[in-house]
């Protein structure tokens, strides 16, 4: 169901206007903090977690209570996950909050698992994977194409192992042979330039995005609001 | 008994769903879906539970008379109302046009805010010399260069110079920081499902 | 060796404060037991000489409070030098902060590390810049907007689409927050676009709770553009993060419950008798502003199916997702920058989204980077410096 609010009608303007002024109260933070500025960010916050509140009840437990209400033999599941959920409320009293801990050990373990599944499946062996490629330009056509390609994999490898050997450059525990260390050392430099570009292009992405929103902004005011049209 | 109930169930329903996700054992299947429902249920009443406590922490804040109290108190107005209007009728104007004339515009304009702060700071290490964040905005404005004049008509080897830099420098770095990544959650959610780590009984 | 009054720990005579508490060692909680010597001088009130077999005895008062370091000693028949008492105890303090770890130290004033903000003539220098790069297209009319080639995730995202069979619905996850709206609108506006000419039926989903109503505003956007209700269908928010998806893998009906835009999943949305879970999709397209979102989309869902993962991202997001794109696990990975100019120009909305205003950007930040190098230093600065 998509919900559009009439062209024109009082409650689009007085929404265009309040959405005008809420816009210059953030942006007053450039004067300096001020009230005004910090009215927003916490009608913000309260706006934020009181929309995600909602949707949590409304999507994911109204329908379950709902569904166990009109079919309680059936809705099991739902009754045992709504029931830990309840049990969640005892950590506020505490002669009742070791209960808590059961809901919360679940949720613990099941995110745990999740978690390593995924990065298991998901991240580690085909980005492992994706980094054995061969560096034999051959394998590429050959040629000078070919020669490109081979150094572009080689460097790829070297620099992923690179970045890697930057974690341990860091770490506390340097042992092992002088020469290894060595290598180890010269590695990690070398990861620790990568991780610089990496973290140039980062800022350069960020500065088109944090630009992007503004830009969205400006043209609500200028387009939307003068313009007469809605969000 | 108060430590024990939780760790056993730490474990049993973390490595069912683990087993289930890495060798989907059919027989394993249904137990695993269940145990998924009722953590995302779970992670719902959680969420319900953060908000009531925002919401009554800003209210004590506001009967203790502390100096920024009032501004807990839109805080708390705006969580109510939006609350109740998303669940008395979700899909209703009221909600439309909190989310479009309230929410959007604040979100928004907070990021765009950053653009300010990103000037300020690149003004900043450019005239404090900061030996380590000098090389990281001198490359940033050089690789946002090569991307805003990636243009055919301007040099046939800039596209390929911004692509070859996606793809050869960045994901080899960001390969490497996604391993750690990977790595790093690997370690943290198998101490959890050795009971090395117990947070869930406050440990 | 000193004990400390608080913790009772060894320390070193000369020391003001307790290595392992921090606490003061002059501040002892209780008197000694007085031996009886101590007792008459305490009754008496007055100062007693030193013992008589002090060498400096009768000079007290006369000579400064100073220890005299104790004369060395003779060395042992063996040449081996003796340690003597005050190393001894300084070897037995060494051996007990070795074998036990000092507590932690008392907390600390921060040191003040942050650098005062520019001064505020220079602040306002650079926000006019920024303004300025923001409305410079309402001047230049996006001169640039035709030089900019294509990136290479947007011909494989064209590529993917077109390939699609009627026949299998696709999942389009709005998982970002009004925020990137500006940046990934138009982004989102082409791919559906592209989705239509297909005729392929578009199932919207939303893990992020802002997702929803970006996403009913997509909906009503292809209300506008007159496409058949019939050919999308919305399905709403999916909680529970990386379980959640993991959920809906298999069994949307599951995860979703009787959500009122769901209905009964199925019911209310026809696309899905085809498909029971996401993993049976024709493709899985992701529309976020959140590299950790996507993330998990390629974790939890790419590396679980068939069906092609395209991503529709930021560009502040994108370089976490570009190995994820050269390992094949994402089949297009599109930049929501620069990937939505093409379908910005289409849109007859007038907007300030242009290649130029990318371009005025640079230049201000370039020259708010040059203006801190080489700018005039005043006096204030130059004695910091």
């Amino acid at each position: 169901m998509n919900v559009v609010l009439p062209e024109g009608s009082l409650a689009q303007t007085l929404g265009l206007w309040v959405a005008a002024l809420l816009t210059l109260g953030v942006l007053s933070y450039l004067v300096g903090d001020n009230p005004v500025f910090r009215l927003t960010q916490y009608l913000f916050v309260g706006v934020s977690a009181g929309y995600a509140a909602a949707l949590a009840w409304t999507y994911v437990l109204a329908p379950r209570l709902a569904e166990l209400i009109r079919d309680p033999g059936s809705a099991w599941p739902q009754a045992i996950a709504l029931a830990l959920g309840a049990l969640m409320l005892t950590r506020a009293w505490k002669p009742l909050s070791p209960l808590a801990r059961l809901p919360l050990a679940l949720l613990l373990g099941v995110g745990a698992a999740v978690a390593i599944g995924g990065a298991l499946r998901g991240t580690l062996v085909p980005q492992v994977a994706a980094s054995m490629v061969s560096v034999a330009p051959v394998d590429y056509g050959g040629g000078l194409r070919g020669w490109a390609y081979a150094l572009d994999a080689a460097t790829l490898l070297a620099a992923t192992i690179a970045v890697l050997a930057a974690y341990q450059y860091h770490a506390a525990d340097r042992t092992g042979p002088a020469p290894l260390r060595r290598v180890a050392s010269l590695l990690g430099k070398g990861g620790r330039a990568i991780i610089t570009i990496v973290m140039a292009a980062l800022l350069a992405g960020a500065a088109l995005s944090f630009y992007s929103a503004l830009r969205g902004q400006f043209d609500f005011l200028l387009f939307g609001l003068l313009g007469g049209r809605g969000l | 008994m108060k430590r024990v109930l939780p760790v056993a169930v730490a474990l049993m329903t973390g490595w069912i769903v683990l087993l289930d996700m890495l060798l989907e054992p059919a027989w394993l299947g249904p137990s695993a879906r269940i145990l998924l429902e009722i953590a995302l249920v779970l992670s719902a009443c959680a969420l319900l539970y953060g908000t009531a406590h925002l919401g009554v922490t800003h209210v004590s804040r506001l009967v203790r008379h502390e100096p920024e109290g009032l501004y807990g108190a839109v805080l708390v107005g705006a969580l109510l109302v939006t609350f109740i209007s998303g669940v008395a009728a979700p899909t209703s104007g009221a909600m439309t046009w909190i989310f479009r004339y309230l929410y959007s515009p604040l979100q928004a304009t907070l990021l765009g805010l950053m653009t300010f702060v990103l000037i300020c700071a690149v003004y900043r290490v450019a005239r404090l010399h900061q030996k380590r964040a000098l090389p990281v905005v001198g490359l940033g404005l050089a690789l946002l260069l090569i991307q805003v004049l990636a243009s055919d008509t301007i040099s046939p080897i800039l596209p390929d110079l911004r692509d070859w830099i996606m793809r050869v420098p960045v994901t080899a770095g960001m390969r490497g920081i996604l391993l750690g990544i990977a790595l790093g959650m690997m370690a943290a959610g198998m101490r959890l499902l050795l009971a090395s780590d117990r947070p869930y009984t406050g440990e | 060796m000193t004990l400390c009054p608080h913790c009772k720990k060894p320390n070193r005579d000369e020391a003001t404060r307790c290595i392992w508490c921090g606490q003061s060692m002059a501040a002892t909680p209780a008197e000694p037991p007085a031996t009886p010597t101590n007792r008459v001088q305490d009754a008496a009130g007055e100062r007693r000489p030193p013992p008589t077999d002090d060498p400096l005895a009768g000079l007290e008062g006369l000579l400064p409070a100073v220890p005299i370091p104790p004369a060395p000693r003779p060395a042992r028949a063996d040449g081996e030098p003796q340690p003597d008492e005050r190393e001894i105890r300084d070897a037995e303090l060494l051996r007990a902060i070795a074998i036990e770890p000092p507590p932690l130290e008392p907390p600390r004033p921060p040191r003040m590390v942050a650098q005062p903000l520019p001064p505020l003539r220079v602040r306002w220098m650079l926000y006019v810049l920024v303004i300025a790069a923001v409305l410079i297209p309402l001047i230049s009319g996006g001169q640039l907007d035709g030089l900019i080639r294509p990136l290479p995730g947007q011909a494989a995202l064209a590529e993917s689409l077109a390939d699609l069979v009627p026949e299998k619905p696709v999942l389009v996850a709005v998982d970002y927050g009004p925020s990137a709206a500006a940046e990934l609108d138009a982004a989102l506006n082409g791919a559906l676009v592209q989705l239509e000419g297909a005729s392929v039926q578009a199932v919207f989903l939303s893990t992020r709770p802002e997702g929803v109503d970006l996403a009913r505003q997509a909906l009503s956007r292809l209300e506008e553009a007159g496409t058949p209700p019939g050919a999308y269908c919305h399905l709403g928010y999916l909680a529970g993060d990386a379980a959640g998806l993991r959920l809906a893998l298999t069994s949307l009906s599951a995860a979703l419950g009787r959500a009122p835009e769901a209905g009964a999943a199925q019911e209310a949305c026809p696309a899905l008798l085809h498909a029971s879970g996401i993993g049976e999709m024709g493709a899985v397209l992701v529309i976020t502003d959140d590299g950790h979102v996507a993330r998990r989309w390629v974790e939890q869902v790419g590396a679980r199916t068939d069906a092609p993962l395209l991503i529709i991202t930021t560009a502040a997001s994108e370089p976490l997702l570009a190995p994820y794109a050269a390992s094949g696990q994402v089949r297009a990975l599109v930049s929501g920058a620069y990937g939505g100019l093409s379908a910005a120009s289409q849109d007859p909305r007038r907007t300030l989204y242009s290649a130029d205003g990318f371009v005025a950007l640079w230049a201000a930040l370039a020259g708010g980077f040059a203006w801190g190098l080489f700018g005039r230093r005043d006096k204030t600065e130059r004695l910091k410096r």
